[in-house]
């Protein structure tokens, strides 16, 4: 069954849609790669799933429930859609530890030990549980983009969302972010990754989409959109990207 | 020569020093410090009465903050010790409490004038150091299921309160300095204090300079204590 079901989102931005008609499923452990040129709105895609933007129109059903219904607890169902952003967004006043324990214990109401517990657990997961006592800005930024995944993923989401997670980051350390994207994806964690990195969608993507001007052109598993496009507009994408 | 032999900085040091040092310091320690954290409240009160929502709250407050910026300091001191218990008798009277005596202390005149006026200064401190808190922060926060309530008050304003402080750290400076503005309203602070033992003695030069000392010996260090907050805060934020 879908954990999210989005049919016929749309987005503006004043005059500006950006988001035209956007359907489609997200399934149960399924990794969802959203490719597409820039200013295309892959972004404010994902930031209307966990509504940081609000779509001004069509539905997202969350487990069948409709999240832009009013009624809706919109605080609530952010705990269970975790985002990563480009660029990392760590709190820069609080240890590497205390990055991952405080929404824990703010939001879940942990205690103490176990949201310590629970942060180191996931630190030694993303390879970086030397680093609890240092402060943000003292790591390099796959070091923190990895600890934003750890804070992350302490909320015990259902669903992750990617923002170009790497695409910040030094060429040499964009290896370290993907490996642990990847082990994430292979323990079944359901994900929705914006990226340009063509090789992570082809070896860990269950399925990939390609948005341009607001509408999804492509969508099919990696073989599909990659390999063989059908829309003029994926392959030129394509050649482009993979230029570089 | 002549003129130079009639000064006597010692008779003035003995007699004027003590009295400094005794009651008017503890009053212009005591003012600094009610002044200077009950203007750190209202200016919270302030900067989040502008960022909030509330049409009707931000012009009410952008009009008061016109209001004090557009007088100067020493006329709202006087407002406030003279004027303003006044026109609390006049309410009380329109609203039938008759023979109602408003009393303000010259003291708890100063305190608020100084609160007030430094309060709206600051909040202008206060409402830009949140605005200038990446957005980045608040989404994170809200992203992980922080109410928006929350990410403000646990993540926001922790950050603009600690780029803030090297500001405050200066205005807590100027507000040493301006208390000698509470002598018009008869505060025995410094400057009321020195001139009451020049008029008995005509120590002019001598008070004064006394006076002067007294200021540069409380104000440098709290100078150079504001520079280093606002190296290190800089340096931290690198
Ligand atoms: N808050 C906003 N206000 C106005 N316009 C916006 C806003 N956010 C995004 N846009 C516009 O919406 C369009 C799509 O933006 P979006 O960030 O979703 O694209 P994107 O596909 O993520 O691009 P990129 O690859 O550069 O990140 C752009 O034209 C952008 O300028
Ligand atoms: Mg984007």
């Amino acid at each position: 069954m879908a954990i999210l079901e989005i049919k016929k989102l749309r987005k503006s931005f004043g005059e500006l849609e950006v988001l035209k008609d956007i359907s489609v499923d997200i399934e149960k452990g399924e990794s969802l790669v959203i490719i597409g040129p820039s200013g295309s709105g892959k972004s404010t895609f994902l930031r209307c799933l966990n509504l940081l933007e609000k779509p001004t129109g069509g539905e997202i059903l969350y487990h069948g429930d409709n999240i832009l219904d009013n009624h809706f607890d919109v605080v609530k169902y952010r705990r269970f859609v975790g985002m990563c952003f480009q660029r990392f967004n760590l709190y820069p006043f609080m240890t590497v530890l205390e990055n991952v324990e405080f929404a824990q214990k703010l939001v879940i109401k942990r205690s103490k030990t176990e949201a310590k517990d629970k942060a180191i657990e996931l630190l030694t997961k993303v390879g970086l549980k030397d680093k609890a006592a240092v402060y943000p800005n003292n790591l390099s930024g796959g070091q923190q983009q990895r600890v934003a995944i750890a804070r992350a993923l302490a909320m015990d989401p259902e669903v992750m969302l990617f923002d170009e997670p790497t695409s910040a980051l030094d060429p040499e350390l964009v290896g370290e972010v993907l490996s642990v994207m990847r082990n994430l994806a292979e323990d079944g964690m359901t994900m929705a990754v914006v990226t340009h990195e063509m090789g992570f969608a082809r070896d860990v993507a269950d399925r990939v989409i390609f948005m341009d001007e607001g509408y999804i052109v492509e969508d099919g598993t990696p073989q599909e959109v990659l390999m063989n496009p059908k829309n003029d507009r994926t392959k030129n994408f394509l050649s482009r990207v993979l230029e570089n | 020569m002549n003129v130079l032999s009639n000064l006597d900085f010692a008779t003035a040091i003995h007699d004027l020093l003590p009295k400094l040092l005794g009651q008017a310091l503890s009053i212009v320690v005591l003012a600094t410090i009610l002044g200077f954290l009950l203007g750190l409240v209202f200016a919270f009160l302030l900067a989040l009465a502008r960022i909030s929502k509330l049409r009707v709250l931000k012009k009410i407050v952008v009009l008061f903050q016109e209001l004090i910026r557009g007088t100067p300091l020493l006329v709202q001191l006087v407002y406030i010790y003279y004027v303003v218990p006044l026109l609390i008798e006049l309410v009380a009277q329109l609203c039938g409490a008759k023979g109602y005596h408003c009393h303000m202390s010259s003291l708890t005149a100063g305190v608020i004038g100084l609160a007030v006026n430094y309060g709206t200064y600051m909040s202008e401190v206060i409402r830009a150091a949140i605005l200038s808190i990446d957005k980045g922060q608040t989404e994170a926060s809200l992203a992980l299921g922080l109410s928006p309530h929350q990410a403000m008050f646990r993540i926001v304003i922790p950050q603009a309160i600690s780029s803030s402080i090297p500001v405050f750290g200066n205005y807590l400076v100027m507000m040493v300095k301006d208390t000698s503005l509470m002598a018009y309203i008869t505060v025995p602070e410094f400057l009321l204090t020195t001139k009451a033992y020049t008029s008995q003695t005509f120590l002019t030069i001598e008070s004064y300079t006394i006076l002067a000392v007294v200021y540069l010996i409380i104000c440098i260090p709290l100078s150079i204590l504001s520079r280093y907050l606002e190296n290190r805060t800089r340096v931290s934020s690198k």
